[in-house]
């Protein structure tokens, strides 16, 4: 497995809807019938909502069908190790506050309401903050802020 | 101490206290509570932002900013007047003398 792989598989915050709220389906995967069986809203919808429902702590199918965009999307982190600007030391450090920063927004939140694992983060936020019984969660939106901020940097593709 | 903008070298400055802030990466998330909105603090300003807590002269944070990041008195008072002028103006520190 590459550093690329093991860096990828470690990390999973694409598919947790920590990221992303929704993937785009492509061409190439509405033809793919061990694919309908995993995703049959391929027959009526073009995006994948996020969280992913098979994805647990890992993706379980990481080496076998996926959605063309997990197949082939690179975040960042991923780009800048293959491309030689940092190795998979600051990788997984880069990987790790992620999951710390995740961990601590989450923290945050439950103070207000239940995080519901069905929702994107970003989703979950946007609850949060319409819901009237919650005067002004200031940690959490901060938190929010930081994570956006973190991700935009270190993650998104420029 | 008051908000006031014009600023010399023996201005002091400390964070607002309606300023809450985050730090990942040796970077600053600062949030102003009441506006609601957010800034990022890049490295050298998040130097700055973690020896502000107590009332301090610009010229004395310029001097821990040559001594720190190695860069030339000219470039950091004039980058230090700059951006504590910003911070003063949005209201994310308090100056006086």
């Amino acid at each position: 497995m590459s550093a690329v792989q093991r860096v990828c598989l470690s990390c999973g915050r694409c598919c947790d809807g920590s990221i992303f709220t929704h993937a785009n389906f492509k061409e190439h995967d509405y033809n793919n019938s061990d694919l309908i069986n995993y995703f049959p809203e391929i027959k009526n919808q073009k995006l994948l909502s996020l969280p992913c429902r098979l994805f647990t702590s890992k993706c379980p199918v990481y080496n076998e069908t996926r959605p063309q965009i997990c197949q082939t999307f690179k975040c960042r982190v991923l780009h800048n190790i293959e491309n030689g600007i940092y190795g998979e030391a600051r990788a997984e450090e880069l990987v790790a506050m992620l999951h710390n920063l995740v961990g601590e927004y989450r923290q945050k939140f439950e103070i207000f309401q239940n995080f519901d694992d069905n929702l994107s983060l970003s989703e979950n936020h946007e609850a949060l903050l319409n819901n009237k019984k919650v005067r002004k969660a200031v940690h959490v939106q901060l938190q929010f802020a930081t994570l956006k901020f973190f991700i935009k940097k270190h993650f998104e593709k420029n | 101490m008051g908000n006031s903008v014009v600023l010399s070298l023996s201005t002091k400055i400390y964070k607002n206290k309606n300023i809450i802030s985050n730090q990942i990466d040796g970077e600053t998330v600062i949030m102003r509570i009441e506006e609601n909105d957010y800034f990022q603090l890049d490295e050298t300003g998040t130097y700055i932002w973690n020896i502000i807590d107590k009332p301090i002269s610009v010229i004395e944070i310029s001097d821990k900013i040559i001594e720190h990041f190695g860069i030339s008195r000219e470039q950091s008072e004039n980058d230090m007047l700059n951006f504590i002028n910003e911070l003063s103006r949005k209201k994310i520190v308090i100056t006086g003398d």
